[in-house]
């Protein structure tokens, strides 16, 4: 039991991770038709940024954090101001595709400013606690809790504060939006800067555990697409729920079935849920905008 | 170095190498960007580091070595066309240095059967490359099967009774890993050897640590890559996970410890060299002297202390050629070196029935925070 305990502990607080880079990814698709492939390079650079702060700067804890959040989030606002704004409205394809190359250069511009030599990002909170037989990492707790709170703000963003009615409406009814005022040249920077500034978040809580590398974000991306895959590409709460399931079943599955193929099931298991539900577990059918 | 270099200025040469003072084009592929570039470019730092050392000091024959290396990003297909390009518009004698096994096995084919181009020295390699020996193809590893055999001996030897294999599923880390059970059986016929697979490029090791607690063997042998050693010895560090713990060649580098700090301590591995910060050797020396002065970026490593050692290995079978330098010609040479020694690492020898050069390791234990050795050189059939 004990040991079950672990794995749905480490599995919830990996899936916590991608569930920031999910809704990340939901945010910006949302408001701007977007699927940014970039998302987790842009959470890598800020990353990066963030260790020469610690470790060279001797920033404190906190501020390396927030820094990885704004510089990641700055990355999102330019590029959508220089690279997704000038295709114009409708161009999906092209700015999925703008987006896979801009991830491509990104990476190969890290390896040539940071190097590729792994680095040992410092733990943001050290020591371990026992939590019912179990010795779990402050790290992982402060993970899951970071990551909690920062969904919290972000529901409560959306649900009560002026701008936060207005991206949901930006992204409900673009035109609608429009007629009752609604900027959305100002809105979608918005959406890109949050976006992305939870990539920042989930890159530096996940880089103590990991090894600082340029391909640090390849995997988490990959199964933050997965939980957002399963839970909806519309739907904020099931990009965080599919998350949390990832995690979780990621790490069952490498437990207690084959450590050799956990991808294999999880992702089986996802192509199962799509096949019974295209939509994700918790978004509606998306309706064509004509 | 001083004896190469004299002996490379003294032989002087046959009749055409009075005359020809054009560089020695030699080539090679290694991964210099990707996630494997760490260990890429610590490589390509050691091998470089010598040429331009050597060359500094007269070169070969008084002909410069002209190194040229191509970047694989650890991928089989690049791989192949890096081939073509030195070979066909480059010009190189031989490939000297390069990485990868399977990255390499592609370019057999064109390099060794058609071109005919002699492959040196490269840092992977399996046991069946040099089984039977193949034309064109020379090999300094200690295989890692026999690597594998050695830490069945010395876990067993070490007085564990239970020990654990945990390997990268692809088929190049399952063959190694099979190794490990016949080198403890050889030791002790009574005691147990599982094995559990992982899925390569795993990044998450929390599962993994909890399943070996689960499984409480009394040592581990690691045969994973870097990065995924230092995710389980930082997940078992978390777990208390107390075990001995052995891994392979490939590991014993400084990233083990400055990744995974003090998790990583007590580590047991195998090198091919020795420690790459034993300044009283003086063959040690001479390339942490290289080190600093060509590559003052790079520090020092076993990967690029090994890729010194296989450069000047086969730097001293062209300085053994008395006529043109060729393809042909290094092939002749490097089959006439015996017992080689070149003060870094275990003796070589080759010929033309024993391709593979190298069957010794060098034992090493991480303690206080530094690879320290772990008695003399030892081989898959050594008692020891």
């Amino acid at each position: 039991m004990n040991e079950l305990g672990a794995v749905l502990i480490s599995g919830l607080v990996s899936g916590a991770t991608y569930a920031l880079l999910g809704l990340g990814i939901v945010i910006i698709f949302r408001t701007t038709d977007v699927v940014n492939f970039a998302i987790g390079d842009f959470g890598m650079i800020s990353v990066y940024v963030a260790f020469a702060l610690l470790t060279h700067a001797g920033w404190p804890v906190v501020a390396g954090v927030i820094a990885a959040v704004l510089v990641s989030g700055a990355l999102g606002v330019v590029t959508e101001r220089t690279v997704i704004r000038p295709l114009g409205p409708g161009r999906t394809f092209a700015a999925l595709v703008l987006t896979l190359a801009l991830s491509l250069i990104l990476v190969s511009v890290a390896g040539m400013l940071f190097g590729h030599t792994p680095q040992a990002f410092p733990v943001l909170v050290p020591g371990t606690v026992t939590l019912a037989g179990l010795v779990v990492a402050w790290q992982k707790i402060a993970t899951a809790g970071l990551a909690l709170v920062a969904m919290g703000v972000i529901a409560f963003f959306m649900r009560y504060t002026t701008l936060g009615i207005a991206m949901r409406a930006a992204a409900e009814d673009p035109y609608a939006a429009k007629v009752v005022g609604i900027n959305r040249s100002l809105i979608a920077p918005l959406a890109w800067f949050i976006g992305c500034g939870l990539a920042g978040l989930a890159a530096v809580l996940l880089a103590p555990d990991a090894t600082l590398t340029v391909t640090l974000m390849v995997a988490p991306l990959f199964r933050a697409f997965a939980g957002v895959f399963l839970g909806g590409l519309q739907s904020m709460v099931g990009a965080a729920i599919g998350g949390f399931a990832i995690g979780v079943l990621d790490d069952l599955a490498g437990r207690y079935v084959s450590a050799s193929f956990r991808d294999t099931i999880v992702f089986g298991i996802i192509v199962l849920v799509l096949f019974l539900r295209p939509a994700g577990l918790l978004a509606t059918q998306r309706r064509e905008r004509v | 170095m001083v004896a190469l270099v004299t002996a490379c200025g003294n032989s002087g040469g046959g009749g055409t190498q009075a005359t020809d003072t054009s560089p020695i084009k030699l080539g090679a592929w290694n991964a210099l960007t990707g996630p494997i570039a760490v260990h890429g470019l610590a490589q390509v730092a050691g091998a470089n580091a010598y040429f331009k050392y050597l060359n500094d000091h007269g070169g070969v024959h008084g002909r410069k070595i002209e190194w040229t290396v191509e970047d694989n990003a650890y991928d089989a297909t690049k791989t192949v066309t890096a081939a073509h390009k030195l070979i066909d518009q480059d010009g190189v004698a031989a490939i000297v240095a390069a990485n990868g096994t399977a990255q390499t096995a592609a370019t057999f084919p064109y390099v060794l059967q058609q071109a005919q181009i002699p492959i040196i020295n490269t840092y992977g390699g399996a046991a069946a490359w040099y089984s039977p020996p193949q034309a064109n193809l020379y090999g300094l590893q200690t295989t890692y099967e026999d690597q594998a055999t050695i830490l069945g001996k010395w876990a067993a030897k070490d007085g564990y009774k239970d020990i654990l294999v945990i390997h990268s599923d692809p088929a190049a880390f399952i063959n190694v890993a099979n190794q490990v059970a016949p080198g403890v059986k050889s030791v002790n016929s009574s005691a147990t050897v599982r094995d559990l697979s992982v899925k390569f490029n795993t990044t998450d090791y929390a599962p993994i640590a909890l399943q070996v607690k689960n499984m409480h063997p009394d040592a581990v042998v690691a045969i994973l890559a870097t990065g995924e050693l230092v995710s389980y010895l930082k997940q078992a560090g978390q777990q208390g996970l107390k075990t001995g713990l052995y891994s392979y060649a490939p590991n014993a580098s400084a990233d083990v410890i400055r990744l995974a700090g003090q998790d990583a301590e007590g580590l047991k591995s195998e090198a091919w060299t020795l420690p790459p910060d034993d300044n009283a050797n003086p063959a040690v020396k001479e390339f942490l002297g290289a080190m600093a002065k060509y590559e003052p970026n790079t520090q020092p490593d076993y990967e690029s202390l090994f890729m010194w050692a296989a450069a000047k290995i086969a730097a001293q079978a062209l300085s053994r050629i008395n006529g043109t330098i060729n393809s042909a010609s290094i092939v002749k040479a490097i089959e006439g070196m015996s017992n080689y020694d070149s003060g870094v690492m275990p003796p070589v020898s080759y010929s033309s029935s024993n391709h593979l050069g190298g069957t010794q390791v060098q034992r090493v234990q991480l303690s206080g925070g530094k690879w320290v050795t772990v008695g003399k050189y030892v081989g898959a059939n050594s008692n020891f």
